[in-house]
């Protein structure tokens, strides 16, 4: 992988600190964190091989690195800061790119910039949020099918729930074009959900 | 008024509750008028909550034996003489 050289010299300001300044053992690692970076990864790089791969490396190369962590951060930050640059790197090197440009999803405004056909509203049952496998099918195929750079942004912010200004810093972007991007992101993903979940006319 | 556009893009600062207060009475004033965009903004909402609420993927069980296979080649490693 090569890319933890970065991670293992620079201090991470953190805003949580493990009590004794001590990392965790691998076996801690590898029961509480390789979870962890394998969702993240899954989701960010969008399909169940590839987030393997890169679970592997970062794995491997965390219990390499675990005597130099030196606990100026959260482990948990420096950890993800380590699987977000692992899944990167891996994309970095595959051939295939996405198209980066998403449909504007703001597509249904008339001229005069009011919606063009009445929004329906949805069913908002509270007891669709203790989510079934259906509705979490649903929802891990429509953050699959947004493009690379809204779908990175989106899992950081709205699925890890991670600050915008730690996500800015980790993909090596301003806090306005984060924030840009999960709007964008967000109204995607509602319109990918809408047919699902819109009352049906009466 | 604001229009319906002009409102989704203020969407974002209004559920992260950072809406400046000069657009805020703006988009009270719109939502007052216009079902559409209570039903967007719901939906918006809505859209984040059920994200929050997904539980992470477990560890495909080939993937956790490869994980313990290296973490016990490392043990190995660090107690060679």
């Amino acid at each position: 992988m090569g890319e933890l050289s970065e991670f293992q010299t620079v201090p991470i300001q953190g805003q949580e600190h493990d009590p004794d300044g001590r990392p965790p053992t691998a076996e801690k690692v590898f029961e509480e964190y390789a979870p962890r970076v394998y969702s993240l990864a899954r989701r960010m790089l969008g399909n169940a091989a590839d987030a393997e791969d890169v679970t592997q490396d970062v794995f491997l190369n965390v219990v390499r690195s675990l005597p130099s962590f030196r606990g100026e951060a959260a482990f948990s930050t420096w950890l993800y800061r380590i699987a977000v640059n692992a899944a990167l790197a891996y994309r970095r090197k595959q051939a295939v790119r996405e198209e980066h440009l998403a449909r504007e999803p703001l597509e249904d405004f008339d001229e005069d910039g009011n919606h063009r056909a009445p929004v329906r509203p949805w069913i908002t049952d509270p007891a669709k949020l203790a989510i079934d496998h259906e509705v979490q099918r649903l929802i891990e195929g429509a953050i699959a099918g947004l493009p690379e750079n809204y779908r990175h942004v989106y899992v950081l912010a709205d699925v890890e729930e991670l600050p915008n200004a730690e996500i800015a810093e980790m993909l090596g972007l301003s806090v306005a074009a984060v924030k840009s991007r999960l709007h964008r992101a967000r109204l995607l993903m509602r319109r990918a959900l809408a047919p699902y979940f819109e009352e049906q006319a009466a | 008024m604001i229009t319906c556009h002009e409102l989704t893009e203020l969407l974002f600062d209004l559920v992260d509750s950072q809406m400046p207060p000069q657009h805020r009475e703006d988009v009270e004033q719109h939502l007052r008028l216009c079902s559409s965009c209570v039903a967007y903004l719901e939906s918006y909402r809505f859209t984040i909550q059920m994200t929050r609420q997904l539980p992470r993927p477990p560890l495909p069980p080939h993937l956790a034996q490869q994980l313990r296979a290296l973490l016990e080649s490392q043990d190995s490693l660090h107690h060679q003489p």
